[in-house]
């Protein structure tokens, strides 16, 4: 890292400063960032657009969803860009996949909702950290930091905000004449023009807002690291260095530079976390003597006295208040503060564990909705599944129809009893469609919808059968006409043919 | 010969010329086979209909076309604001020339009246001709009329432009035996609709003349005998009745169907049994014609009309949920 390359000017700044910071550096390179975050973007869009182009909530989603995948190629563009290095869009285009790809499962998943991405991800992608090391680093790093949370909770309303802008300038040029919706509809009830309107406006606002983003958390950083670490000290003995190595002897020169390298080092020792970049440590007894010299400079050794006024009496409780609940409430909710006082983890836990039932409810309703869970499920489930006992009165348990129906048809018929006869060819072709076949038959099916099953899962044969013995049923069940012998005899030896291997 | 030998005979007979029917009519009035099928059996069980769709999808043609085939008188009238009773059952006016009173009979004495956009009429000028459909006579000054026979009611409405209109109240709907939707025909069937009107027709006037006509009035009144005589199994009679009561239980229904409704449900469905050629009613027969039959004899609760759905939706959970019959 070459601290004298940096083109942003270091010093102690709040992490608000630190975005302003960012945003400026944004506003400087918007160009190539935007350009940058569009040529990641827009070849995703193309792609899900051929595939989702009639379900355009669904690609909204999922093209904000990979942001994962277009916010990396910023960050390390600018990484170079602040030491100087500005590289042309092609150029990190051609490293996109190495850029991206470092821990991009995680980030397309568990860290997707992490609510200082833009903050944490240099971490990855340029100190190139994971595991541990990484959490151990960002836990340094983001102690006492939490402009990064509120920046995307910002980023998030100026988003929906430029968004619903969009929406409503577009609204507002349609002449009144012919606006066909009203502005509600228009979000509400969107239909394909609003959708379409919608999709447009959130990915121009998407790329607007990315590379503030991520500019803001690249320099959030950066401000972190440099107070960690002293790069601005680092940099301003680097400058004075320079400045009086032209004026000073060479002895002077070196004598000046080391005992302000030895002071640096001295009061940026106990805050350095990267000894690689702190320079060689000094023990505490060399360092003390030092450390007393220093102080007892004018700059340090100043001591100020100054007065002011302080209440010492008891504060006036006003007793005819009526603020009687409000108390009671702060009152209780202290009370539930301090019990749980040291209990975070607990709390943590439980948001971990709801945030995981979430998510796994989730993925099973999505799953449970498409067609290859279905399919994928449907052995096991049809291996439990309640089979209807009745259909039409009549009874469809295996176990209820003789050895060989066709037989007992035809000794039925040679009885006369022809009603009893198509009742059971009947039932037992039933029997066979939703025990062998595993055709769903509802409880409230007609025959002619049986017939359209058998017509929609069977062969054509096995069809004109059904057809047949349905009509043969229908007649004598609902027009009472008794058929002749001759063709239900035939339908009984029909019967051991299309049905005869029947499992019972 | 004895009667059953009779009916068969005459059902031999007209069932052939009803399949001819349906063609006839099809040949003026392309797709809408459904729209076709229902004013048939509409026709065969002597009920009414109304038609619900937008303007220009053939509504006066349909009628038309089936006076046509069955060669009876047809008569059409525009309801408007200003309509009066007498404007459709007729009046009695002084004749001058013979110096007395004589009646003129209104267009409601015909076979088939199209009754059109009747929600534009006044509630009275409804009621008169509600009461026409009913009775099958018209009363003018004190004296009697019988309607000619058979006597069918096509009335339609609008499902757009609502505004100064005065839809049929719950008791008025239920005088009719079918709701149907007449919609859109597909991009064929509009095809050569467009081409069969437009050749050699000078103005769009609705040609049938291509139509023959395959059945007189008293075959019709014979079919109708017919048809209210089919043998109907307890178990369909129950299997009507289930149907009707379930819209009564139904949640997401405020008003369900009255036993108008299972009466209803019975005449349609044998005489979706004849047009099947068959000389008993099945569950299928009911099934087919239930939603015609109850979609005007429902009225959904708030919540569902205003979350869009439609009575055809509900009808559907309903039969998907009442059991076919145990025979």
């Amino acid at each position: 890292m070459e601290l004298d390359k940096l083109e942003i000017s270091l010093r102690r700044r709040t992490p608000w400063e630190a975005i302003d910071l960012g945003f400026a550096l944004a506003r400087r390179w918007f160009k190539p960032l935007w350009l940058l975050w569009l040529s990641c973007a827009a070849p995703l869009g193309i792609v899900l657009f051929f595939l989702l182009y009639d379900q355009l909530g669904w690609l909204m989603l999922i093209i904000w969803w990979f942001k994962p995948l277009y916010e990396p190629p910023l960050m390390f563009w600018l990484s170079r860009a602040v030491f100087g290095e500005q590289l042309g869009v092609k150029v990190v285009l051609r490293q996109w996949w190495s850029v991206v790809r470092p821990q991009l499962l995680l980030n397309l998943t568990f860290r997707r909702f992490n609510p200082s991405r833009s903050f944490t991800l240099p971490v990855a992608l340029l100190e190139q950290l994971k595991g541990t090391a990484r959490r151990d680093r960002l836990r340094v790093l983001g102690r006492q930091q939490h402009a990064a949370t509120w920046l995307t909770v910002i980023g998030i309303h100026l988003e929906t905000v430029l968004e619903i802008a969009f929406v409503t300038v577009v609204f507002m040029l349609i002449p009144e004449d012919l606006r066909w919706t009203s502005f509600s509809d228009l979000f509400l009830a969107p239909g394909r023009f609003g959708d379409w309107l919608q999709l447009a406006g959130g990915l121009l606002c998407m790329s607007v807002i990315a590379p503030f983003y991520v500019a803001a958390g690249f320099a959030l950083y950066l401000n972190r690291r440099s107070e960690l670490e002293a790069w601005d000290i680092e940099i301003n003995f680097r400058r004075t260095s320079e400045r009086v190595k032209g004026n000073a002897s060479s002895r002077t020169r070196s004598g000046v530079a080391a005992m302000m390298l030895a002071t640096v080092l001295a009061i940026a020792a106990p805050l350095i976390s990267t000894p690689a970049d702190a320079g060689q440590p000094v023990s505490a007894q060399d360092a003390k003597p030092l450390i007393g010299k220093v102080l007892a400079d004018e700059a340090f050794g100043r001591y100020e006295q100054t007065h002011y006024w302080k209440y010492t009496g008891q504060p006036e409780t006003d007793r005819d208040s009526d603020n009687g609940f409000i108390e009671l409430l702060a009152k209780l909710l202290n009370g539930v503060g301090r019990a749980l006082e040291g209990s975070a983890d607990i709390g943590k836990i439980l948001i971990w564990i709801a945030g995981i039932s979430v998510a796994v409810f989730l993925i099973y309703q999505v799953a449970k909705n498409s067609q290859w869970f279905r399919d994928f499920q449907r052995r096991p489930v049809r291996k439990g599944r309640n089979r209807p006992v009745e259909l039409f009165g009549l009874d469809l348990r295996p176990d209820q129809l003789p050895d060989d129906p066709a037989e007992e048809a035809r000794r039925l018929i040679a009885q006369g009893a022809f009603r009893e006869a198509l009742s059971l060819l009947y039932r037992g072709a039933l029997v066979y469609l939703v025990i062998q076949e595993h055709i769903d038959i509802p409880d409230s099916a007609t025959e002619g919808e049986c017939e359209q099953l058998v017509r929609d899962n069977r062969s054509a044969g096995e069809a004109d059968y059904f057809n047949s013995l349905t009509q043969h049923w229908l007649r004598m069940a609902y027009g009472h006409i008794v058929p002749a012998e001759e063709p239900v005899v035939a339908l009984c030896q029909q019967w051991q043919e299309v049905y005869g291997n029947v499992d019972r | 010969m004895s009667d059953l030998q009779v009916q068969e005979q005459l059902s031999e007979k007209v069932l052939r010329k009803l399949g001819q029917l349906e063609q006839e009519i099809g040949k003026a009035v392309i797709g809408q086979r459904q729209v076709i099928r229902d004013t048939t059996i509409a026709l065969l069980a002597g009920g009414h209909v109304l038609v619900e769709g937008v303007p220009g999808l053939g509504k006066t043609l349909l009628v038309r076309s089936l006076a046509a085939a069955v060669g009876g008188v047809f008569n059409r009238v525009q309801f408007t604001p200003d309509l009066m009773p007498s404007d459709i059952s007729g009046h009695i006016m002084f004749d001058r020339k013979s110096d007395s009173f004589r009646v003129r009979k209104g267009p409601v004495f015909c076979n088939f009246l199209l009754a059109d956009e009747i929600n534009r009429a006044p509630a009275k000028t409804q009621s008169a001709l509600l009461e026409v459909m009913q009775e099958q006579q018209v009363t003018i000054e004190g004296q009697t009329y019988e309607l000619q026979l058979p006597f069918l009611a096509l009335a339609t409405q609008n499902p757009i432009e609502q505004e100064g209109t005065y839809p049929l109240p719950q008791a008025q709907l239920d005088r009719f035996l079918l709701k149907v939707y007449i919609d859109y025909p597909d991009m064929d069937e509009e095809l050569l609709m467009v081409k069969q009107i437009t050749s050699g027709s000078v103005a769009d006037k609705l040609d049938v003349s291509s139509i023959q006509e395959v059945l007189k009035p008293e075959e019709i009144i014979s079919l109708q005998r017919y048809t209210s005589t089919l043998g109907v199994d307890e178990q369909i009679v129950a299997y009507a009745v289930n149907i009707v009561r379930t819209t009564r239980d139904w949640s997401g229904i405020e008003t369900g169907s009255g036993p108008r409704g299972s009466i209803a449900l019975l005449r349609a469905g044998r005489a979706n049994a004849v047009l099947s050629g068959r000389r008993f009613v099945t569950p299928d027969d009911i099934k087919a014609v239930a939603p015609a039959v109850l979609r005007h004899r429902i009225k959904l609760s708030a919540d569902l009309e205003i979350e869009g759905y439609r009575a055809d939706d509900v009808l559907k959970d309903i039969l998907s949920n009442v059991q076919a019959p145990r025979v």
